[in-house]
């Protein structure tokens, strides 16, 4: 997967790109009916260069977006599950007493840093 | 691209543009501050979340026992399964996790005086009042002062139901029925601007869950202490709710979930085909299905009849294994 | 400054006790007020900070993230129960109880002052004191797994197996998919001289986890046990033939564990697996 290498620039600017792509032939439809109902004309569908310049950008944009995605989480639980260490078999957070020896052994440590 | 046309041959009307700008975006403008204002009001009128009742909060959690007991007993042995299993239903019939045990013997008719009751009640009429009022409001200086023009196009094909509810005001037979009123601007916008108060007023919202609940009933449901209310708007009877839980523990059989743990994690690695665990299935099914009709208890974990069946699961699989 | 409040963050989600990393990375940011910028994590930064404080014995600095959450929570009940804690730590037992007791008062279901309640016990030195409260703690909050967890270790104080392999099944019921609780449920029964129970939970911590190392140990010190006794009569116990199998296969996956270490820990783990 050489192409993940550089998800931050390139990925973002294509999206950037196909975003723009995809506005301006919005906005050119948009003028193209305006100018339609100015003309009186009736409306015969898109002209090509629209709906070019529409599925470019939907091919642009999904290269980006693509790339700028985090990776993918695993499906099956088994590989969720074997990152849980054992150390939280212990932890319990709401149940923790102070009366240990870390106090002791830590405080000396911790304070002269 | 000819399908495309005769769609296109749709009636083509301009608009004044002043239209959209002194109705479209002041309807909507309007609207979201509208939602915000109520949303800010909802939170004043509920004050602080009210405190969790102990003895509800226990009651329901016994209840939860029971399903889950029934929903992951599997993963335990039998002995341990049968041990909650006998605890529990005894537990149920006598009324231990009951809030108030005495509560059978009250007439039933004085539920109002019942102060959680009627705090439930209190709580859903506030909600839907905050609701009404804005909406009849709105929708009354909607057709006050934006009535009898077209406002705008929807940019779908509708049929001709939808003529006498979309163009209210503006009685003509031949208009397209994608021309609507404001009245109808308001709709969209009512549903359409649900994702935008999630964006600005976060998840919790007055207006989100509002929709489904003044469908259903007029009782709302309170967040943490409120009695259990059926949506009849009865307060429920909890021992009856319990009785009716202890029958499904009682119901339910226990199949430790580790009886072919070591044939399972065999196959897992790969030393043994998965055929293996299919037979065993089948064995079993054949082993239950013999000793089945000769047992007439409720529960079929009889020993002679799990000995038999396992015996013959052992025997079956044996025979597999060497052949 | 993001890495840390990253790390931090992690720490809070995984419930891992690590109280150096938290004081190491979280002091710096307390000290020169950068936590500010995390907004509504801020808060939650200085409660970690302040317990992990109170666990290496920095009173300054636990006061100091306590004085801060006090600021902007006056009165709160979970601001006053780290005040509780603190007064714990410093060993004025008497004066935190007085602090749980008036919270209790108050309002009777918060659940963080009823658990300080049942430490504070175990710390005064008295385990069944300490056990009955938090056994009554559970009739009232059975979901609270974590309830479970410690009652299990208090029994295990007290050497009462049973009672604690009873506290592993009601938490494995309410979290089956998690392989870990199986694996202590396990070690208790082994401990119980329940050997062959014992050896089936080890299966299905290496079936819930593959490769789990301490589950593999596990299975080999049951079938080493299970095959020197003459076969068991009881037909729901492990034939023979798969006993055998599940030796042979824990001995290979810990074997092939640890391939990847280090020679001197290959050969010495490979020798005594083999004499196990």
């Amino acid at each position: 997967m050489a192409v993940q290498q550089s998800p931050s620039y390139f990925g973002k600017l294509a999206c950037l790109f196909g975003f723009l792509l995809l506005f301006h032939s919005g906005y050119s439809t948009f003028e193209h009916l305006s100018y339609l109902k100015a003309v009186d004309g009736h409306e015969s569908g898109l002209p090509t260069d629209i709906v070019v310049e529409l599925l470019v950008s939907v091919a642009i944009f999904g290269l980006g977006i693509v790339l700028v995605a985090d990776n993918f989480k695993e499906i099956l639980m088994e590989t969720e599950m074997a990152k849980q260490s054992i150390e939280s078999l212990d932890a319990r957070p709401s149940f923790y007493s102070f009366n240990h020896r870390g106090r002791a052994v830590f405080r000396n440590v911790v304070l002269k840093k | 691209m000819g399908a495309w046309t005769v769609l296109q041959e749709r009636q083509a009307m301009l608009l004044d543009p002043a239209i959209r700008d002194w109705v479209l975006l002041p309807i909507m403008l309007v609207m979201v501050l509208v939602g915000v204002v109520r949303h800010q009001v909802t939170v004043l009128l509920n004050g602080p979340p009210r405190k969790a009742d102990l003895k509800s909060a226990r009651e329901t959690k016994g209840l939860q026992r029971g399903s889950i007991l029934r929903a992951h007993g599997n993963h335990l042995p039998e002995y341990a399964f049968e041990a909650r299993k006998a605890y529990l239903t005894e537990a149920f019939e006598k009324g231990t996790y009951l809030k108030d045990p005495k509560a059978g013997n009250k007439p039933k008719g004085n539920v109002m005086q019942d102060p959680a009751y009627v705090e439930t009640m209190m709580d859903g009429m506030k909600k839907n009042m905050m609701n009404i009022v804005p909406q009849t409001v709105i929708m009354g200086w909607i057709n006050f002062f934006f009535s009898g023009f077209v406002l705008i196009k929807l940019p779908f094909p509708l049929t001709i139901r939808f003529k006498s509810m979309l163009q209210r005001g503006i009685e003509t037979q031949d208009m397209d029925v994608s021309w609507v009123s404001s009245l109808s601007w308001y709709f969209l916008n009512l549903f359409g601007l649900q994702s935008v108060f999630t964006l600005i007023l976060g998840s919790g919202h007055a207006a989100d869950a509002m929709r489904d609940m003044q469908a259903m009933s007029t009782m709302g449901m309170g967040p943490a202490a409120g009695p259990q209310m059926s949506p009849t708007g009865q307060p429920q009877d909890m021992h009856k709710i319990f009785l009716s839980e202890k029958e499904n523990i009682e119901l339910t059989e226990h199949e430790w979930g580790l009886n072919n743990v070591e044939t399972r994690l065999l196959v897992k690695y790969g030393k043994l085909p998965r055929s293996i665990l299919v037979d065993q299935k089948k064995a079993k099914a054949a082993a239950t299905s013999v000793s089945g009709p000769s047992t007439s208890s409720l529960s079929s974990s009889s020993p002679a009849a799990v000995a038999a069946a396992a015996a013959a699961a052992g025997g079956k699989k044996k025979g597999r294994r060497q052949a | 400054m993001v890495n840390a409040a990253k790390v931090l963050q992690d720490l809070r989600a995984s419930a891992e006790r690590k109280p150096d990393v938290v004081v190491r990375l979280g002091k710096p940011l307390v000290e020169n007020g950068a936590v500010k910028k995390l907004d509504a994590d801020a808060w939650l930064v200085y409660e970690q900070v302040a317990i992990a404080a109170l666990d290496v014995g920095d009173d300054a600095l636990a006061q100091r993230c306590i004085q801060a959450l006090e600021q902007k929570f006056p009165g709160s009940a979970r601001v006053r129960r780290l005040h509780g804690m603190k007064l714990e730590a410093e060993g004025e037992l008497i004066q935190a109880g007085e602090i749980y007791k008036a919270i209790l008062q108050e309002d009777e279901t918060n659940i963080l002052a009823a658990k300080r309640q049942v430490m504070l016990l175990r710390a005064m030195g008295l385990p069944s004191d300490a056990i009955s409260a938090l056994v009554k703690y559970l009739d009232i909050n059975y979901t609270d797994f974590e309830g479970w967890l410690q009652l299990a270790d208090l029994y295990l104080e007290q050497l009462m197996y049973s009672q604690a392999a009873f506290c592993m099944e009601e938490v494995i019921m309410l979290q089956p998919q998690n392989h870990i609780f199986h694996l202590k449920y396990a070690e208790i029964l082994y401990s119980q001289q329940s050997i062959g129970l014992a050896l089936k939970q080890f299966c299905r911590v290496v079936e819930l986890c593959k490769d789990h190392v301490r589950g593999l140990y596990g299975i080999k010190l049951c079938t080493s046990h299970l095959l020197k006794l003459s076969p068991s009569k009881d037909s729901t116990a492990t034939s023979q033939e798969d006993l055998k199998a599940i030796d042979l296969l824990a001995t290979e996956r810990l074997i092939a564990t640890y391939n990847a270490a280090s020679s001197s820990t290959k050969s010495v783990s490979t020798k005594w697996i083999e004499n196990l």
